[in-house]
């Protein structure tokens, strides 16, 4: 299964076009929403817009983290949806509060809620001195704990999504549940105070025209905890820390790691990269 | 209005635990470090940000005890795995073992193991968890937790709906992550031997069409005192300082002015006359208030709350 997801629906045409011309055979589904945001929630209409297109073979809702000032609006909206009985529809789940509460059919967890040690840009570092048993413990899922599994099994959940990084994809590969892996980008952190909205000096969701492609960030100066002020990173720091990419409220860091075998799809974010026909080919054999 | 606030600090040694009870705290949170581990450990810190012994440990409690000030243990790893279930087990006992008053707990598995331990403690849970609204608590509620630890970004109308949801809240007055804390994973106080200083406070040259040197990732709020009668309104009962691993003096510090602060607030001081108390007592508040970091009042930083 490839699944290509986005968070504007304005994109919607590019990525039938993709489909149409790349022909993959069936089972490419078309993704709407965000982990992170909630003003990046498409609307129930076009929602069944993408569930009616020839072309896709399924459609995922994506839900955000949810603070509460949003949280009756969301259990609303999931209310009408259910409602509506969309064909193929996946609900991807980022909140605990939404997955306890809102009566969701086989939700999906997302990487809101299934946290990967892995995500760390240093985590070898960090690792460094432990021991093999700690290591390797450490270096999972945080659903190959049974206890959190069985909670999140007790909660309906049958699939998960994780970031497409080799340690962590071996891991789920131990989990009773399906795996959807994230091509090309892991994410590092999410933001309540939307750092895209903030450097544009938007208040959400006015910033959304911000959110078309990321940013790419390069550090230049750390924020020293001794002098409390700027310093260059040290060549060892440099080394560790990867180019950042900033997309909303979520920052992710690239991942060149393919191998997907084992995972039960694969889900490319078309607001993070553009793929071509040529790459959703070579999408359709990782997995 | 509520009647008290509880003043929580942090301690990584008996040093910082008699300072910061000294200075005010009604309760303090603290880790301990473990043998299975180098750098990590079970704490939600790492390295350098937790009791070195058990000894130690026994020591702060007596101390603290003595004086009427609570001990929460701090076992809010935000992961656990099978393979680190008796590592966990154990290392919880040796603070129940030891006499604290609570558990902090920072993972799901975690928090439901630790109500089938039968320590008879209350159960918080962290921030680790990233608690934003009554949904999840109804959640932890279910599985035995007695207080939720808040997110660092809340709005003040946030956190009085959740205090609506029948279980204590404990929210962050000084200091506390840009990112949402649990999903974070730009670690660093974790005995790094490499300067990574704190990565989401950095400056980044942003690329593309824009080409700018940016802390576009700072969204460090670090105050609170001027809302303290307005959480005090709200019936926030708890206000929690964030700093184990950080300098001693400036914690103990910073406790001093909470306390202060907290108690002009209980005998009808206003925003504005807090803040002309912490201003005159200590001149480093004049920069937090030209950075405009405050938790609970408008600003930039709330401004762009998704």
């Amino acid at each position: 299964m490839i699944e290509l997801r986005t968070c504007n629906y304005s994109r919607i045409n590019e990525i039938v076009e993709l489909i149409e011309d790349t022909d993959p055979g069936s089972g490419v589904r078309i993704g709407l929403g965000s982990e992170g945001c909630v003003h990046k929630l498409p609307s129930v209409e076009d929602l069944v817009r993408a569930a009616d297109l020839d072309c896709a073979g399924g459609v995922t809702l994506v839900t955000p983290i949810t603070p509460q000032k949003h949280y009756d609006r969301m259990c609303a909206y999931l209310g009408e949806i259910a409602d509506l009985g969309i064909r193929d529809l996946r609900i991807v789940v980022n909140d605990l509060g939404i997955l306890h509460s809102c009566d969701i059919a086989s939700p999906v967890a997302g990487r809101g809620i299934v946290h990967t040690s892995e995500a760390c840009p240093w985590v070898d570092h960090i690792l460094r001195d432990e021991s093999d048993y700690v290591r390797d413990a450490y270096l999972q899922t945080s659903l190959n704990y049974s206890r959190t599994s069985a909670l999140f099994k007790e909660m309906g959940v049958e699939a998960i999504e994780i970031d497409l990084l080799p340690r962590t994809i071996a891991a789920a590969r131990r989990l009773d549940f399906a795996v959807y892996a994230h091509f090309g980008y892991a994410v590092v952190a999410y933001a309540r105070s939307c750092h895209t909205a903030r450097f544009h000096q938007k208040t959400p969701p006015e910033c959304a025209q911000f959110c078309d492609s990321p940013m790419e960030l390069t550090l230049r100066e750390i924020f020293d905890l001794e002098s409390l002020g700027f310093a260059p990173p040290d060549a060892d720091v440099e080394e560790v820390f990867p180019t950042l990419y900033l997309l909303g409220n979520a920052i992710y860091m690239r991942s060149d790691f393919c191998d997907a075998a084992g995972a039960d799809g694969v889900i490319v974010n078309c607001d993070m990269y553009a793929p071509s026909s040529k790459t959703l080919c070579e999408m359709v054999t990782l997995v | 209005m509520g009647e008290e606030m509880t003043l929580m600090a942090p301690a990584d040694s008996f040093e910082t635990a008699r300072g910061v009870i000294d200075s005010g705290a009604d309760e303090i949170y603290l880790g301990l470090e473990n043998k299975n581990f180098v750098n990590l450990n079970l704490s939600g810190r790492g390295r350098g940000c937790n009791v070195n012994t058990h000894q130690e440990l026994v020591e702060i409690i007596e101390f603290a005890h003595e004086r009427g000030v609570i001990v929460d243990y701090a076992v809010n790893t935000p992961f656990l795995s099978d393979e680190l279930e008796e590592i966990f087990i154990s290392h919880v006992m040796a603070g129940v073992d030891a006499g604290v008053d609570a558990l902090i707990v920072g993972e799901l598995g975690a928090m439901q193991l630790v109500g089938e331990m039968g320590t008879g403690l209350p159960v918080h849970a962290s921030v680790l968890l990233n608690t934003f609204n009554c949904g999840q608590i109804e959640l932890l509620k279910s599985l035995g937790a007695s207080k939720i630890v808040l997110p660092f970004k809340m709005e003040l109308d946030e956190i009085a709906e959740l205090s609506g949801c029948g279980i204590d809240l404990e929210i962050f007055g000084q200091f506390g992550c840009s990112n949402i804390n649990g999903t974070c994973h730009l670690i660093h106080s974790a005995g790094e031997t490499i300067n990574l200083g704190i990565p989401c406070r950095a400056n980044y040259l942003i690329g593309g069409g824009v080409q700018r040197v940016h802390p576009i990732l700072d969204a460090g709020t670090d105050c609170s005192l001027c809302s303290i009668p307005d959480l005090l309104e709200i019936g926030v009962s708890a206000l929690k300082i964030v700093g184990r691993g950080m300098n001693p003096e400036m914690i103990r510090e910073i406790v001093q002015i909470y306390r202060r602060c907290i108690d002009l607030a209980l005998s009808g001081s206003d925003a504005g006359a807090i803040r002309d108390y912490a201003l005159a007592e200590e001149p480093i508040w004049q920069l937090l208030c030209e950075q405009k970091r405050c938790k609970y009042l408008k600003t930039n930083i709330s401004d762009s709350y998704v």
